[in-house]
Formats: C-alpha cells, sequence, structure tokens
C-alpha cells in the first residue's frame, strides 16, 4: 500500500537526518572516539552505492509527483506558467537525467549492508521501489480526490526536501556527486510542500496502491463459526473470476439463505445487524427471481459456487448459544460487503460484455414447426435489454455499497510528523558538534 | 434441443417457479429454486425462458409440473435424474405443508 511504503521511506529518512557527522559512520576520519576502519576506496565505494540508493528515492519522488500531476510539455512551459506541482516534477525529472547513478542492482537491494548508515539507505531504496506498484495500481490521478492527490504531493516534497538536506551532508564523503542545482529544487520542494498544504492533504490515500491478491483460506474446515468465515471468504476468492450464469445463480442463491441464518444468529448478540441482513435476504430474492432465465456460458465459478453451499451448510450446523460476542459476525458482515460488491461487478460485467443473456419470448409464433398448435418464437438477448432493467437497477441500487469513509494509518501520521521535525529542527551549525 | 422437449422444459420450469414464489415457508421456497437450478443444470443452463402461470393453487401447480419433470424422460433425459429431480420435488413440498 502507498501507506506502508511511505511510512517505511519516512522512517529510514528521519532516521538519516538524525544522523550528522558522515564520514565516521563510514569507518572513516573524523572522530576521536571512533577508529578508522576502511579505506578512501571503499568509502569511495560505499558512496557509490548511497548515490544509488539515493537515485531510486527520486525516482519515487518524481513518480508520485508524475502520479498526481501527469503535466504535460513541461519542457515547453516557461517558469511563469508553472505551477509548484509543475516546477517540482520538471526539477526532479532534470536532476534524475544529470545524474549517472543510475538504479541500484536487485543484489543491493536484498542484501543486509554493515554500516547502519547504508543500510537505512537501502531500507529507503528498498521502500521506494516497492511504491513503484502502488503509483501503477492505485494512485493515478483520476483515481484520487483533490485533498489525497495533495497528500502524495506533499510526501514527494519532504521527501525531496529531507534528500536536499542529507546531499549537502554528504559532501565529503569521497567522489560524492552532489544533486545539481539542489538549492533550486530545495526551493520548488519547499513551495510545493506549503502549496499542498493550502491544499488540505487528505490522508486516506494511504490505503490506496497495490496490497497482495488474497488467498484462499487453506485445510479442512474450521469449527463453528470460523468455518463460515473461512468458506465465505474462500468463495470470494473463487469470484475473482467470472462465474457463468448458472454458478452465478447457485452463488446469490446460497447468499440469500446464509443472510437469513445469519440474522437468526444475530439476533442476541450483534442485534444491530439483524435488519440489514434480513434487508440483503430480500435483495437476494429478488435477484434469485431476476435470474431465473438468464443464461451465459461463459466463465467457470464452480469452486465459488461450491464454496457458497460450503457456507450454507456450515451455517445450518452453528447453535445461536456458540456465538457468545459479536466479532466473528461484524467480520461476516465485512465478508458480506465485499460479496454484494464482487456479485455487483460481476453483473455489470456480464451486462458491459454481453456475457449473460435471458431468454424472452417474442411476440410471433414458430410458423415451421409442423405442429398444430404454434408456439412463441424465442430468442436470448443481452441483460442490458429493457426486458431485464431491473436486474441491473436492483444490482446498482441495492449491492452497490458506499466506499468506507478511511483515514491514514495512525503510522504514516507519525511518521509524517517526525519526518517534518527532522526537516524544520536541524540544529544550528554554531550550537556545538552533535555526533 | 427439440421443440417439443423445449415446451416441456419451459412448463416445467414456470410451474416450479410459481411454487418457489408461492411457497408458504423460506425452507420450501429455497427448496424449490433448488430443483430449479437442478433442471438447469441437466440442461448446461440453455433453458427456455419461465412463463406466467394462470393458477397459484399449489396442488395444481405441483401436479403439472410433476407430469411435466416426468415427461422429460421422453425427450432423453437421463430417468435417473428425473428420479432425483422428483424426490427433490417431493421434499420441498414436505417443507411447504402447513
Amino acid at each position: 500500500m502507498y501507506g506502508e511504503n511511505g511510512h517505511r521511506l519516512r522512517t529510514e529518512l528521519a532516521t538519516l537526518l538524525r544522523q550528522h557527522r558522515i564520514q565516521p559512520r563510514l569507518g572513516g576520519p573524523g572522530s576521536h572516539t571512533i577508529p578508522v576502519t576502511t579505506t578512501r576506496e571503499q568509502r569511495e565505494a560505499l558512496g557509490e552505492q548511497v548515490q544509488r540508493f539515493r537515485w531510486a528515492t527520486l525516482m519515487w519522488c518524481l513518480q508520485a509527483v508524475a502520479a498526481v500531476n501527469p503535466g504535460g510539455k513541461l519542457a515547453q512551459m516557461t517558469v511563469q506558467y508553472r505551477r509548484p506541482s509543475d516546477e517540482l516534477h520538471y526539477r526532479l525529472g532534470r536532476v534524475l537525467n544529470s545524474l549517472e547513478a543510475g538504479l541500484p542492482a536487485l543484489e543491493e537491494l536484498t542484501t543486509p549492508q554493515e554500516f547502519p548508515l547504508v543500510e537505512s539507505w537501502r531500507q529507503a531504496a528498498k521502500a521506494a521501489v516497492l511504491g513503484e506498484h502502488d503509483f501503477k495500481a492505485g494512485p493515478r490521478d483520476a483515481s484520487l480526490t483533490q485533498g489525497q492527490r495533495m497528500a502524495v504531493l506533499k510526501d514527494a516534497a519532504e521527501i525531496t526536501q529531507a534528500l536536499v538536506v542529507l546531499d549537502k551532508r554528504y559532501d565529503q564523503i569521497p567522489s560524492w556527486q552532489p544533486i545539481p542545482g539542489r538549492k533550486r529544487l530545495n526551493r520548488t520542494a519547499k513551495a510545493c510542500a506549503a502549496f499542498a498544504e493550502v491544499g488540505e492533504p487528505d490522508l486516506s490515500v494511504d490505503r490506496h496502491g497495490w496490497r497482495p491478491p488474497s488467498a484462499l483460506i487453506e485445510g479442512g474446515p474450521l469449527p463453528g463459526i470460523a468455518g463460515v468465515l473461512q468458506a465465505q471468504h474462500n468463495m470470494l476468492v473463487h469470484l475473482g473470476r467470472f462465474p457463468n450464469a448458472l454458478n452465478l445463480r447457485r452463488v446469490v442463491d446460497g447468499q440469500r439463505i446464509v443472510s437469513r441464518d445469519a440474522a437468526l444468529l444475530a439476533h442476541y448478540v450483534a442485534p444491530g445487524l439483524v435488519d440489514r441482513w434480513r434487508e440483503r435476504e430480500q435483495v437476494y430474492r429478488q435477484l434469485v427471481l431476476e435470474t431465473r432465465n438468464i443464461g451465459g456460458l461463459i466463465g467457470g465459478g464452480g469452486p465459488a459456487a461450491a464454496e457458497a453451499a460450503n457456507t450454507v451448510g456450515r451455517l445450518h450446523q452453528v447453535n445461536v448459544d456458540e456465538i457468545t460476542r459479536p466479532e466473528p459476525l461484524r467480520e461476516l458482515n465485512k465478508l458480506f460487503t465485499r460479496t454484494d460488491a464482487r456479485v455487483a461487478a460481476i453483473m455489470e460485467e456480464g451486462a458491459a460484455e454481453r456475457l449473460y443473456f435471458r431468454s424472452v419470448k417474442l411476440p410471433r409464433l414458430v410458423d415451421a414447426s409442423n405442429h398444430l398448435v404454434y408456439p412463441a418464437r424465442e430468442r436470448f438477448v443481452p441483460i442490458t435489454s429493457s426486458v431485464q432493467a431491473d436486474l441491473i437497477s436492483i444490482t446498482r441500487r441495492e449491492l452497490r455499497t458506499a466506499p468506507l469513509a478511511t483515514s491514514g494509518s495512525p503510522c504514516g501520521n507519525e511518521t509524517r510528523s517526525a519526518l517534518r521535525e527532522s526537516l524544520e529542527h536541524r540544529p544550528d551549525r554554531r550550537a556545538g558538534p552533535i555526533v | 434441443m427439440l421443440l417439443a422437449h423445449a415446451v416441456t422444459l419451459a412448463e416445467a420450469r414456470s410451474y416450479v417457479a410459481a411454487l418457489a414464489d408461492h411457497a408458504r415457508t423460506f425452507d420450501a421456497s429455497v427448496e424449490y429454486e433448488h430443483v430449479l437450478l437442478q433442471l438447469d443444470s441437466i440442461h448446461g443452463g440453455d433453458v427456455p425462458p419461465t412463463t406466467d402461470v394462470l393458477t397459484d393453487r399449489r396442488d395444481v401447480l405441483y401436479t403439472v409440473a410433476e407430469a411435466a419433470i416426468e415427461e422429460l424422460v421422453e425427450h432423453g433425459v437421463d430417468a435417473l435424474q428425473v428420479e432425483l429431480l422428483l424426490a427433490m420435488l417431493d421434499e420441498a413440498r414436505a417443507k411447504d405443508a402447513p
């Protein structure tokens, strides 16, 4: 997730910002109490490695800015016409073009380092590289609100500032290549952070981005309500594959029964869920009626239908006395919400891609049947047509849930303020040495 | 599927669906729906649509549905499958009893 990788990135940079004397931290001279353990060539090699890790982190900043500010012809824009986000996008692009370090190799990213300073850089670079998934899978310009875009922009601006501050401190490392135009980059990053601050950043963006796909809960059936949750979860995972019409009907039928039985179980422990689940039962009853004449041979869904039947069977076995806490039922409710969303998505896909059809009788007769009674002519029509308007409207009205209001993760908020403090409370040079 | 088979199947589906709609209890309605699903599974999901039936008397609906399902044997449907369907229909009716 964006929040997870951003949290790791900020944690490592805040750690690095707290470290001031760099040469002794690489085994070099500069301290009477710490012996010199590395040669100039070794420190040079370590410096080159840090520069590659810095390159990966700068690349993350550029990708973050590009994700929320696609820009366009930035090079052709004059400075007066660039917004702060355009300017940061442009400056980061130029810096990366002029630095020669390049991305670290996979071995470098995965091998633990001897010096804690280099290790912190490695962790930061690793988070930055993993963060690339987030921009492809989540935070793209169209999918974010204005507040969320501002949050990403602010993160990128602050991390850029941190990199500039660190760059100044690392000047004494042999063969260190400083960031070209770092003063200007720093000014731009500060302006961009202030610009984003005015736009009221929305930290719920932390929940966006790549996350590992849900896995099946393997093994035999778990006892009691846990077995019900297991089967419902597994059904949801199997529904990731598009089901054919018959299996979709089996799943819908299973959800109708499960909603009704779960409402009976929730009566004493979680009365707040009873009405919701009874409503859900009615919605699925309507869907059962509306899907009776739906056909469609494309897709699978056999395992999903089997798990739906498992859910029904296991829920029948659960005694109301076994449930003493509301938590399992709340978990079941979460699974119901996700199942509803998935069923709605399947219906929409089936309609949009013309994978589900409805057989209808036409107001004409089969006149070539050679029978005394002419039956009505039948044909299959896509479910998008007016004959099946109810199915789509029920799906859109009842199954689509409002997006959950999410806030930023507590860890994300903490590391944001820690990094900001590290940037704002840098020690005065005249205050004396700090190790 | 030949036309006569389709007509019989449509009749069986329509009457089973009507039984599900008019069932007295939730469990009976669910069981009738399962008969309908099983009927459709036997035909690979390629089925004619249901139509409105002219009565809501359960005994009439049941008799017609049972007769239509029995008739499916004449159209090449496996006799064992038909017997299983009839057993399911009977079970559903037992749950629908007042």
